[in-house]
C-alpha cells in the first residue's frame, strides 16, 4: 500500500512537471509575464506547501500507526491513561496550519494585486470585441489618426504593459492567454479590462474559455511579443493602406471583392468598408485564417473563399457561388493584402 | 525506485492513451453549423423561376395562369428570421427604412402599398435587382439564402402579401370584407355562362367561386 | 449713468404707450428713440449687395443674411387685412424650403424633386407661366437624399438662374428663355452623395456644396463660374490641408485647431475618406473682409465609438477666400459630434458692441443649442449661450470654447439612452433666422425636442446610409415641439418667444413695418409685432410650412409676402403628431386685402348682353 500511495504521488508531479516542459501552447505552468506570474509562482508554491503538508502528515500517520503496532504488542497490560503529549501536538498542528494558511492568505492578496493592473502606464490600449467566433482587436493609441483594426492576432512590444479594453458583440466570451494573463469574461453591454506585458519574445496561444456557440473551439487568439522596434515596424505597415493591384489576376479579384465581400469586410484604400468580418487590409499579415482554424497559406485560403462552411461551420461567412477563375482572382488578390 | 519510474510509465500511458481516446471521440461529433442545411439550400427558388415573375399583370386576356407560385423556403423559419433581421441592420437596411421597417428615406415595409409588389417572391426580386429609386442592388453581394433570411423577416412586419395572391396583390385586395360577384372573377362579363365572347384557354381552376375575400380566381 | 438712462428710457416708454392708443405707427418710432438715446448702439448690418428694395434677389436677401426687407406697406397698422392675392401650385409633393426670387417683375421658382424651374410674371394678372424647365434629374437621387426630395433654394446672377439639382449637377437656366446654359456634374449619385443647398453668387462665381453626411460622404464646397459652370476650386472639410485649402493665411483662433493635417490626423486611419462634413447649408459673405461664411455638417458614421478623435473639420464653420477657396479661419462647434448637431446652419454678420467694443461678429443659432457670437475676422468666441433646452453639455469651457460634454449622455452601441436634448435635428435646424437693424434683434423658430438613441455600429457599404442612430423623438419639458423667439446676440439672452405645439421649421422674413413672419408645421403663417412678440395676424395654409418666407414689391407698386405651404424635410419626424397635415405644393402671396394687379380688371360678360363689374378674380387671367 504504502510504495503505491507514493509512486503515484511521484508520478502525477513527473507528468505535471513533465508537460511544462512540452510543448503544450495552451500551458499555464509556465508564464512569461507579471500580469501571470504571480498567479504562477503562487500555482507552484501552493502546490509544493500542500504536497508537504500532505508528505509530512502522511510521515506522522505513519509513526502514529508504527507506534500503535508497537503499543499492540504489550495486550496484557491495558492502560488506563495515555502517556501524555497529545494535546501539545494538537496545538502544534492547529498553529502551524494557521500561520501556513495565513501567509498563503496574505501570499494570495499581493497576488491579486500585483495582476489587477499594470504596474505603470500601459504603453497603449487595444479595444478586443468578441464575436461568434472571432476577435476584432482597434489599436488606439493618443494620435487618432494611429488607431487602427485588426483581427484575431496581436503583436505586443516586449517588457511594456498594454491595457486591453474587452466588450462583448453578441454572446459571452472569455479572453485568455494562459502564459500572459489569466481568464477575463467579455460579456455583451459591459465593457472589462485586463493588461497583457511579455516579458520574453515569441507567439503565445489563447483561446475562448467562456461557451460561445458552435465554433467555440476554433476561436483562438495569438499574441505576438516583439521587440520595440519589430512591433513600431508593425504599427506602422498596419496603419498603410492596401495596395492597389497592378497585375490583372489580383485586379480581377479586387473587383470580385469589391462586388461580392466588400459588404462585411474592410480593405483600406478601397471602398470597401464592411464590418461584420475581419478587416482584411493586413490579411496574409496574419498567421491563421478563421481564428486559428487552419493556417494561412495559400490552399486554405482558396478553401476558406469558396466554401468558408466547409472549414468552420456555422461560421458567419456564407458559402460563395464563385467560379474556379474568381476564386483564383480573389485568392490572388487576398495575397497582396500584406 | 525502477518501480516508481515503471508506474509513473503506465501512468503516464495511460494518461496519453485517454487523452488520444478522448480527442478521437470528440472529433466525431462536428458541430452542426448555421441555420440552414445543405438540404435547404437545394430549395431554393431557382433564377429560372424568380425571372419569370412578371412585375405587371399578363398582358392581354391571359386570365388564366397566376405565374407559378414562389414561396420563400425559409417562412416562419425563427432562425432565418433573427438572421434576417441582423442583416437588416448590417446591410444599411434600417438607415433607409427605418430600424422599425416604417420607412424613410426609403418606403414603409411595414404597410400594405408595395411599388413593386409584396409577395416574397417579389420582395426578394427588389433586394435583388434593385430599384429605380435608390434601391441598390444586393444580388451580388448577398447570397440568395440571406436575401431570403431577409425576406423573411419583412414577412413578420405585417404589410407582406401571401406567396399564392399575385392577382389579389396586384388588385389591392387587402382587409376586403365582401366579394362583389362581378368582381369574383377576373374577366368579369366575359365569363358569364353563355355570354357571346370567345374565351381563350379557359382554365378549370378559375370558374367564379362563392364569395369570400381574398380566394384567388 | 446707468440709472439716467433708465429714466429717459422711462419717459420714452411712457410716451411711447401713450402713442399707441393714438397711432400704432407712433409706437415703433418712440421705441426708437429710446433706444436711440441708449449709449451703446444697436446691433446693424451691411446689407450688401443692396439689391432694389422691392427686389429679392438672393434666397437671405443680402450676403450677410439678414433676411430683412425695408419695404414697410405692409405694417403694424394694417397687417389684420393680410389676405391670399394668388396662389401657385408646382405639383412636386416634396418638402418645399426654398424662396422665390423676385427680379424686375419676375418672379423665379423651383419645384423639389424633379427640380422643375418657373418664371412667373408678376405684372400680368394671376402671375402666369412664362416659361418652366423640367431638367430631368435621376430618380434615384430620391433614394439617396436623407431628408426627403427637397431643394432648399435657388439662386439669380447674370440673368441666369442657378440651383443644384438632387441628383448632383448644378444648372443654370437663362431667365429670358427657359433654356439650359450650362450643366455641370459635381458628384456621383451612386455613391450616396445628393445636393440639395442654395447656390450663393458673389460676382462672377458662385457656391455650391455637396449633402451626404448620413451617407459617408466627405464634404465640400466649390466655387463655380457664373457664365460657364466650369468648377474653380473646390475645398473638402477633412483630408490633408491640401484637400482642405488650409495654408499660409490659415489662422484659427484655437491652438486646437492649429496644427498639420488636422483633416487626417482626428480620425482613425483611413476615416477622413469617409467624414461627412457635408456643407448642405447656407453661406454668407462679407465684401469688406472678403470672406465667405459656412459650416459643415455632422461627422460620418453617426456612431462616434466607430470614429475616435476630434473629427475635424465636421460640425464647424470656417472662413474662405471666395477667390481661391483658401481657409482663413475654422472653428469647430461640437468637435467628436455624438448627436449629429451639425454646424451648416446660416451665419448672420452683424456689427454690435461687446464690452464697449464694435465688433464684426457672425451670429449662429447652432444645432447643438448654443448660439454663437463670434468675431468673423479671427474666429473668436464671443458669445455662446443656449437657446434652447440641452442635456448634452454643461457649458462651453470659454477659454477654449470646446463643449463640455456630459459622459451619461454620450450615447454607446446598443444600448438606449433616453432623454437626450436637443435630439439630432438639433434646438435648430437649417430654416432660418432673420435680423431687423431697427430693433437690433435675430428672429428664430426653434425647436423645443429630445430624443432616446440607440446606437449601432455600421459597415460603410458605399450608396447606403453610413449612420447607425436609432431614435423617437418627443416634446421636450414643456411639451410643445416649437418656439418661435427673438434673441438678443449681444448678450445671448431670448427676449421674447411664443410656443407653438407644432414644429416651426419654416424660416423667418423681418421688415421695416416692425413686422416678422413665421410658419409652422401644421400649416399656419403669422405676421408678429417684432418688438413685442404679439401675434397680430395668422392664416392657416394648405400644407405645413417649412419654407422661408419673403416679401417683394410688386410691377404694381403693392408690397407681397410670399411663402410655400409643402410639408417635408426634417420635420416628418413628427410626422405620427395627430394633425399633422399631408403634403402639398402650394406657394401663397399675400398682399392687403388680397388685392392684386387683378383686382380691377373688367370682368368678361357673364349675362348675354350686358358687361358686369365686379371684383369677381375667379375668371381673371381666363383666355
Amino acid at each position: 500500500m504504502m510504495p503505491m500511495r507514493g509512486c503515484r504521488i511521484t508520478g502525477l508531479a513527473c507528468i505535471v512537471a513533465l508537460s511544462a516542459c512540452s510543448y503544450a501552447p495552451m500551458t499555464y505552468m509556465r508564464t512569461y509575464g507579471p500580469a501571470a506570474d504571480p498567479v504562477t509562482s503562487l500555482g507552484w508554491g501552493l502546490t509544493i506547501i500542500c504536497s508537504l503538508v500532505v508528505a509530512l502528515i502522511g510521515v506522522l500517520v505513519l509513526i502514529a500507526t508504527l507506534r500503535a503496532r508497537v503499543a499492540r504488542g504489550l495486550l496484557s497490560t491495558i492502560p488506563i491513561a495515555h502517556p501524555g503529549g497529545g494535546l501539545r501536538w494538537i496545538y502544534i498542528g492547529t498553529g502551524l496550519s494557521t500561520l501556513v494558511l495565513f501567509a498563503l492568505v496574505v501570499w494570495t492578496m499581493f497576488t491579486l494585486a500585483a495582476v489587477a493592473s499594470a504596474p505603470e502606464r500601459p504603453a497603449f490600449t487595444i479595444e478586443i470585441r468578441a464575436h461568434q467566433w472571432w476577435w476584432e482587436a482597434r489599436y488606439i493609441d493618443d494620435a487618432s489618426d494611429r488607431t487602427f483594426l485588426t483581427a484575431n492576432e496581436l503583436h505586443i512590444p516586449i517588457g511594456k504593459p498594454v491595457q486591453l479594453r474587452l466588450i462583448g458583440d453578441d454572446v459571452i466570451h472569455s479572453f485568455w492567454i494562459p502564459a500572459l494573463a489569466g481568464k477575463t469574461d467579455v460579456i455583451p453591454g459591459q465593457t472589462n479590462s485586463a493588461w497583457l506585458e511579455a516579458t520574453q519574445g515569441g507567439t503565445f496561444r489563447g483561446q475562448c474559455t467562456e461557451y460561445c456557440g458552435a465554433q467555440h473551439a476554433h476561436m483562438a487568439e495569438f499574441v505576438i511579443a516583439e521587440s520595440e522596434a519589430d512591433f513600431d515596424s508593425w504599427w506602422t505597415r498596419q496603419l498603410a493602406d492596401a495596395p492597389v493591384p497592378t497585375s490583372k489576376l489580383p485586379a480581377l479579384g479586387e473587383s470580385i471583392f469589391l462586388a461580392r465581400c466588400a459588404a462585411c469586410h474592410t480593405v483600406r484604400g478601397t471602398g470597401a468598408g464592411g464590418i461584420v468580418g475581419p478587416d482584411l487590409t493586413h490579411l496574409m499579415s496574419r498567421r491563421t485564417l478563421g481564428a486559428g482554424t487552419v493556417p494561412n497559406d495559400p490552399e486554405s485560403l482558396a478553401h476558406w473563399i469558396v466554401n468558408a462552411q466547409a472549414v468552420k461551420p456555422g461560421c458567419r461567412m456564407p458559402a460563395l457561388d464563385l467560379s474556379h477563375e474568381e476564386v483564383a482572382a480573389v485568392t490572388s488578390y487576398a495575397q497582396t493584402l500584406l | 525506485m525502477i518501480r516508481v519510474l515503471k508506474l509513473s510509465a503506465r501512468s503516464s500511458l495511460t494518461v496519453g492513451t485517454m487523452y488520444i481516446c478522448a480527442a478521437i471521440a470528440l472529433s466525431a461529433c462536428r458541430p452542426h453549423g448555421g441555420s440552414t442545411t445543405n438540404d435547404e439550400m437545394r430549395a431554393l427558388p431557382t433564377e429560372r423561376q424568380l425571372a419569370s415573375l412578371p412585375l405587371g399583370e399578363i398582358a392581354g386576356a391571359a386570365k388564366l395562369r397566376s405565374p407559378d407560385e414562389i414561396p420563400n423556403p425559409l417562412e416562419g423559419n425563427a432562425a432565418a428570421i433573427s438572421e434576417g433581421h441582423q442583416l437588416f441592420i448590417s446591410m444599411n437596411c434600417a438607415g433607409c427604412h427605418g430600424y422599425d421597417a416604417k420607412g424613410g428615406m426609403g418606403p414603409n415595409l411595414t404597410d400594405k402599398f408595395w411599388r413593386y409588389g409584396g409577395m416574397p417572391s417579389s420582395i426578394y426580386k427588389s433586394i435583388d435587382e434593385g430599384r429605380p429609386q435608390g434601391m441598390p442592388a444586393w444580388g451580388r453581394t448577398l447570397p440568395a439564402q440571406d436575401i431570403w433570411k431577409i425576406v423573411a423577416f419583412i414577412e413578420t412586419l405585417g404589410g407582406a402579401v401571401a406567396a399564392k395572391q399575385y392577382h389579389a396583390g396586384l388588385q389591392g385586395d387587402h382587409d376586403v370584407t365582401f366579394v362583389a360577384p362581378e368582381a369574383e372573377s377576373l374577366l368579369g362579363v366575359f365569363d358569364r355562362a353563355g355570354g357571346g365572347a370567345a374565351v381563350v384557354g379557359i382554365d378549370a381552376g378559375s370558374a367564379p367561386a362563392a364569395a369570400s375575400p381574398q380566394r384567388e380566381p | 449713468m446707468r440709472s439716467a438712462n433708465g429714466t429717459v428710457a422711462a419717459i420714452c416708454f411712457a410716451c411711447a404707450v401713450a402713442n399707441v392708443a393714438v397711432d400704432p405707427l407712433a409706437a415703433s418710432n418712440a421705441s426708437t428713440d429710446a433706444m436711440a438715446s441708449t449709449p451703446s448702439p444697436i446691433p446693424s448690418a451691411d446689407f450688401s449687395p443692396n439689391d432694389p428694395a422691392g427686389e429679392w434677389r438672393m434666397q437671405a436677401h443680402d450676403y450677410a443674411n439678414t433676411r430683412y426687407s425695408s419695404l414697410d406697406q405692409i405694417n403694424l397698422g394694417n397687417v389684420k387685412r393680410l389676405k391670399i392675392a394668388w396662389t401657385f401650385s408646382d405639383g412636386a409633393i416634396y418638402g418645399h424650403e426654398g424662396a422665390p426670387l423676385v427680379v424686375g417683375s419676375m418672379m423665379y421658382v423651383v419645384a423639389p424633386f424633379p427640380d422643375v424651374a418657373y418664371a412667373l410674371d408678376l405684372s400680368k394678372p394671376g402671375s402666369p407661366i412664362k416659361w418652366s424647365f423640367a431638367p430631368d434629374p435621376s430618380p434615384m437621387a430620391v433614394g439617396k437624399a436623407c431628408c426627403d426630395a427637397i431643394i432648399r433654394g435657388w439662386a439669380y446672377a447674370n440673368g441666369k438662374l442657378i440651383y443644384n439639382l438632387l441628383d448632383d449637377h448644378t444648372v443654370a437656366v437663362d431667365t429670358q428663355t427657359g433654356k439650359e446654359v450650362w450643366r455641370t456634374k459635381m458628384g456621383n449619385v451612386e455613391n450616396g452623395e445628393t445636393m440639395t443647398m442654395a447656390p450663393f453668387v458673389v460676382g462672377n462665381k458662385v457656391f455650391v456644396g455637396n449633402s451626404g453626411g448620413e451617407m459617408g460622404k466627405i464634404g465640400w464646397l466649390a466655387a463655380l463660374d457664373v457664365d460657364t459652370g466650369k468648377e474653380l476650386w473646390r475645398a473638402y472639410s477633412a483630408g490633408s490641408d491640401d484637400l482642405v485649402k488650409i495654408g499660409e493665411s490659415f489662422k484659427p483662433y484655437y491652438s486646437w485647431l492649429k496644427g498639420k493635417d488636422l483633416g487626417v490626423s482626428t480620425w482613425p486611419a483611413d476615416m477622413w475618406k469617409t467624414a461627412g462634413g457635408a456643407a448642405w447649408g447656407w453661406i454668407s459673405y462679407d465684401p469688406d473682409l472678403n470672406l465667405l461664411y459656412y459650416g459643415t455638417s455632422n461627422p460620418s458614421p453617426r456612431v462616434p465609438v466607430q470614429r475616435p478623435g476630434l473629427n475635424l473639420w465636421s460640425s464647424s464653420v470656417f472662413a474662405r477666400d471666395p477667390d481661391t477657396g483658401a481657409a482663413k479661419w475654422a472653428y469647430s462647434f461640437t468637435p467628436h459630434d455624438e448627436w449629429d448637431y451639425d454646424g451648416v446652419n446660416e451665419n448672420v454678420l452683424i456689427d454690435l458692441t461687446i464690452g464697449g467694443r464694435l465688433r464684426k461678429v457672425l451670429v449662429q443659432f447652432n444645432r447643438n443649442a448654443y448660439a454663437y457670437t463670434i468675431d468673423r475676422a479671427t474666429g473668436e468666441v464671443l458669445v455662446a449661450a443656449p437657446f434652447a433646452y440641452q442635456n448634452w453639455s454643461s457649458g462651453i469651457d470659454m477659454k477654449t470654447a470646446m463643449p463640455i460634454v456630459r459622459p451619461d449622455k454620450e450615447p454607446k452601441p446598443n444600448v438606449k439612452l433616453s432623454n437626450v436634448c436637443p435630439p439630432d435635428i438639433g434646438g435648430k435646424d437649417f430654416q432660418p433666422s432673420a435680423f431687423s437693424p431697427k430693433t437690433g434683434l435675430l428672429y428664430a423658430g426653434i425647436f423645443n425636442i429630445c430624443m432616446d438613441v440607440t446606437d449601432h455600429r455600421q459597415s460603410y457599404i458605399p450608396g447606403t446610409p453610413y449612420d447607425g442612430m436609432e431614435m423617437t423623438r418627443q416634446a421636450a419639458p414643456g411639451g410643445h415641439w416649437g418656439e418661435f423667439m427673438a434673441w438678443d446676440p449681444a448678450t445671448g439672452k431670448k427676449v421674447w418667444s411664443i410656443n407653438e405645439q407644432f414644429m416651426t421649421m419654416s424660416g423667418v422674413v423681418a421688415t421695416a413695418g416692425d413686422l416678422v413672419f413665421y410658419g409652422t408645421v401644421d400649416g399656419w403663417f403669422r405676421a408678429v409685432n417684432d418688438r413685442t412678440g404679439k401675434v397680430l395676424w395668422s392664416q392657416k395654409l394648405g400644407s405645413g410650412i417649412v419654407a422661408a418666407p419673403m416679401t417683394y414689391l410688386g410691377p404694381d407698386g403693392r408690397q407681397y409676402v410670399a411663402v410655400y405651404a409643402g410639408v417635408g424635410g426634417a420635420a416628418m419626424v413628427s410626422a405620427a403628431m395627430p394633425g399633422f397635415p399631408p403634403r402639398g405644393s402650394t406657394l401663397y402671396v399675400f398682399s392687403i386685402d388680397g388685392d392684386s394687379i387683378a383686382t380691377a380688371l373688367e370682368m368678361p360678360a357673364t349675362e348675354p348682353g350686358g358687361t358686369s363689374k365686379q371684383n369677381d378674380n375667379s375668371q381673371a387671367g381666363r383666355h
